[in-house]
């Protein structure tokens, strides 16, 4: 009797008995659980401005509601359009350019085994995501300058090219320029998540694989990339969940006025008619549209990762 | 009779009374608002003070001034008077963020009119009474009397703000641009040029004498002001100049912008400019140029200590450097001499719709005390012996001092800037003489004064003048200019690029789009504006200028 009501509470799962057997546990998640509530839901009653004409110094009570006003003028702005053509077409790029290089650098990384290079290998490629978009622009734009960066230099006064290339103030260049860097700032960090998810593959399995006579390369795509897949699709959630969000600090400090065809996306949009204007009802009622697109977007791909058999994120 | 007689007696007693009474109200009302004792509780106030980010300089918020202030005129009044650093190349973006979080500063204070305008249109500033304020502070406001600015404190019919002193308005003589004098010998000249012709000989000169390859220096436009002035039909069309003549958006669909544009295009394709100039957004590099004995000329504010000028001869010893003429860019048809007087008012200071009774007051006391001679004298000068010394006039001499007491940027300028908007110092030729680069190889002095009277021949011929102030606010504006701003820096800058040949196309183009923009509903909200009588109007005598 003992034993079987022993049994009963251990594999019990109400709140009440959950919450005594782990309440250590439930306690160290209360502080990050706050932090969600503070400074994200505690902010959804602002979502209103999106529905008023509002002004800062007449606060909610003041200003007035104009219903759905301010995204008629959003999605009639040209300007707009232009911002969320834009922020598609480069999330998308950086989605194919940035997405795998991770991957493969985990799976290069998880070949060495020389470890002192593979430590010192993995301390250079993790050094750039400890530089800020500021940093990262100041070192390009002394670097890539048409006329005074130090490639065009080299490769001028070595007689490969005349002129200067115009890595950062032609449109087309400025958007190779713009996505390698990230690739090259972000897929040293984010590659130890899966160097992490691969040192929890099973030693056996690779054994049993060299036992089957795979090489190198066949370990590779029949044992590390199927073992981190569910990885790759949680990652792949959350960055669809992004898709429709830019990075303000890249953009404003890549920007200039020459590529601002490529370079105005959403985020200089809202705060340039948004912030900058003080006009804050359009500023929420373009992030308003971000985050449901982008809540759209995860569901989607969480929907699609669950009918290929994935476990999915939600 | 003797009743009528004492009937009459006991009314002009009662009336006597009456007035009596009447009068001790008066002094006594006005004893209380001019009561300046200290407040019985502690009132705080908030004071913006521009922030440049210069080297070398204390913090704008907290520094040995800040503190002075403090111990001077807070402590003595229980005011708590706490500075607010506001970024100066993103005014607008720091207010933004203030407001929006209620805690914008009791003071609000702006060099341009369209921002103040801004800030009173969405409820940002109090509505204040000029009589409460002459009350207060009254020096303040007599100073505004004898300046006539009276007339600049009310929009939409309502009255918001006061406003600071700027001297010598109608002249930009404390701006000067120097250009390479030894140069000009070099290649033959024993003077600086005196219209474009000569210019553009002198500077093709130059450049195939092998003395530089990039010899002018050009930098993004990185605000909405066009500088066209001179590029404008002599006299100037009034409704042209009401609906056109902004710092608050740039005109480029006005002639005189494609003017000013089309003559960049042209030095830019002489190779005149770095190719890369719109990378170069705080003219960092346009200065490092002219340090470096790239370029030819280059401008900017003069004071004591131009440390830019410093470096030039540091770099280039043997260098000899001349002012340029206000005529150098002089071209029948496109160009004659004409400069932007500015308004005839520094900084337009509101006050916060936030602020309590006793907020306001003591911001009205802070600006009346600072007002005070020996106040300001001390807050533009520092300490006698550590940071200047009396010349043989009595006059402060800056000294080149890096304590603890030093001044912030300019004199401490943007503390002083809610007073008047540069140092006055005398006559205007002891004003320069002050304001005039020491420590230098060359003296300018005379040079800067001979400058200023060419710039004042200029205003009396009727060629200085400055931009339509709105009495009523321009939503469009407001609405469109952040949009417009980034359309101009990007579109002036192709333009100015632009292959040759293209600069047209190009400019038909990009003013359509600049006016599908916002431009086109902003022109039309400021003729209407001016249509109704709610601008100022341009002085007869701008209007009867002759070339």
């Amino acid at each position: 009797m003992t034993s079987k009501t022993k049994q009963v509470y251990v594999t019990g799962n109400t709140w009440g008995r959950a919450l005594k057997r782990d309440w250590q546990l439930y306690l160290l998640l209360l502080l990050p659980i706050a932090c969600v509530v503070i400074f994200q839901y505690m902010s959804y009653p602002g979502l209103r401005m999106a529905f008023m004409n509002y002004k800062p110094a007449k606060g909610y009570a003041g200003s007035a509601w104009v219903g759905f006003q301010n995204f008629e003028k959003i999605f009639r702005d040209a300007d707009f359009i232009r911002s969320l053509k834009n922020t598609i077409f480069f999330n998308l790029a950086d989605l194919i350019m940035s997405f795998p290089m991770p991957i493969i650098l985990a799976l290069m990384l998880n070949e060495i085994t020389f470890k002192r290079f593979k430590k010192v290998a993995q301390t250079v490629l993790y050094l750039p995501h400890f530089l800020s978009w500021v940093i990262v622009a100041a070192l390009a734009l002394t670097m890539f300058k048409p006329q005074t960066g130090l490639v065009n230099i080299l490769l001028m006064n070595t007689g490969v090219i005349s002129n200067g290339i115009p890595f950062l103030s032609e449109k087309t260049h400025w958007a190779w320029t713009y996505l390698i860097l990230n690739v090259w700032q972000t897929m040293g960090w984010n590659s130890i998540i899966y160097l992490a998810a691969i040192t929890g593959i099973s030693q056996e399995l690779y054994e049993a694989a060299t036992v089957d006579g795979a090489g190198r390369f066949g370990r590779m795509w029949h044992v590390t990339l199927p073992g981190i897949r569910p990885t790759i699709v949680t990652l792949l959630i959350m960055t669809l969940g992004r898709m429709m969000g830019s990075n303000f600090e890249r953009l404003v400090a890549f920007d200039n006025v020459l590529v601002r065809d490529y370079s105005y996306q959403l985020s200089l949009y809202i705060y340039e008619k948004g912030l900058g204007s003080l006009n804050f009802s359009r500023a929420t009622a373009v992030g308003l549209f971000q985050s449901l697109i982008g809540l759209g977007l995860v569901l989607l791909a969480d929907f699609v990762a669950k009918r290929l058999g994935e476990d999915g994120l939600l | 009779m003797k009743k009528l007689v004492s009937l009459l007696l006991c009314i002009v007693l009662c009336l006597t009374a009456m007035s009596f009474a009447a009068a001790e109200d008066g002094e006594a009302q006005k004893a209380a608002i001019y009561d300046v004792a200290p407040f019985a509780e502690n009132v705080t106030i908030t004071v913006p003070v521009y922030d440049r980010s210069k080297q070398g300089y204390p913090a704008v918020d907290d520094n040995y001034w800040t503190k002075w202030v403090q111990q001077n005129f807070g402590d003595k009044y229980n005011i708590t008077v706490k500075y607010i650093a506001i970024p100066r190349g993103d005014v607008m973006t720091k207010y933004s963020m203030l407001i929006s979080g209620d805690d914008t500063p009791t003071i609000l204070m702006e060099y341009d009119y369209p921002k103040v305008a801004q800030w009173a249109n969405d409820g940002a500033m109090a509505e204040i009474s000029l009589d409460e304020f002459k009350a207060v502070a009254p020096t303040y406001y007599q100073a505004m009397v004898e300046h006539n600015q009276l007339a600049y404190t009310d929009i939409n019919g309502k009255t918001y703000f006061v406003l600071s002193e700027r001297p010598y308005y109608d002249t930009t003589y404390t701006y000067v641009t120097f250009c390479r004098m030894d140069w000009l010998r070099q290649v033959g000249y024993d003077h600086v040029p005196a219209n474009y012709a000569e210019f553009c000989e002198a500077i093709q000169k130059i450049v195939d004498a092998g003395l530089t390859k990039q010899p002018l220096g050009r930098r993004l436009f990185d605000s909405a002001y066009a500088q066209n002035f001179a590029y404008r039909d002599i006299p100037v069309d009034e409704t042209e100049w009401a609906i056109y003549s902004s710092l608050g958006t740039a005109s480029l669909s006005w002639e005189p912008t494609r003017r000013m544009l089309k003559r960049a295009n042209d030095e830019y394709l002489k190779g005149w400019y770095s190719t890369e100039f719109e990378l170069d957004a705080d003219g960092s590099q346009e200065k490092t140029d002219f340090i470096n004995g790239v370029t030819f000329s280059y401008g900017n504010y003069m004071s004591a200590d131009v440390d830019w000028l410093k470096a030039f001869y540091e770099k280039n010893p043997n260098a000899e450097l001349a002012i340029v003429s206000n005529y150098q860019g002089d071209e029948e048809g496109v160009f004659e001499a004409q400069i932007r007087a500015d308004n005839p008012f520094g900084m337009i200071v509101g006050f916060s719709s936030l602020a309590t009774p006793d907020q306001l007051k003591a911001a009205w006391m802070y600006m009346e005390w600072l007002m005070q001679p020996e106040n300001l004298f001390v807050m533009e000068n520092g300490i006698q012996g550590v940071t200047y010394e009396l010349d043989a006039d009595g006059l402060p001499v800056m000294l080149d001092y890096s304590g603890e007491e030093m001044l912030n940027h300019n004199n401490n300028i943007d503390m002083t800037c809610i007073i008047h908007a540069s140092k006055k110092r005398g006559t205007i030729e002891q004003t320069i003489a002050a304001i005039t680069p020491k420590g230098v190889p060359q003296d300018f002095t005379q040079a800067i004064i001979d400058n200023f009277y060419a710039l004042k021949g200029l205003s009396e011929a009727g060629k200085a003048y400055t931009d339509p102030i709105f009495a009523v606010a321009i939503e469009a504006e407001s609405e469109n200019n952040g949009t417009l701003l980034s359309l101009w820096k990007e579109y002036s800058t192709k333009l100015i690029k632009a292959e040759e040949g293209q600069f047209d196309a190009l400019y038909t183009e990009f003013c359509e789009k600049y006016l599908a923009a916002g431009y086109q509903d902003i022109l039309d909200e400021r003729l209407e504006a001016f249509n109704a009588g709610n601008t100022t109007k341009l002085p007869e005598n701008i209007k009867n200028a002759v070339k």
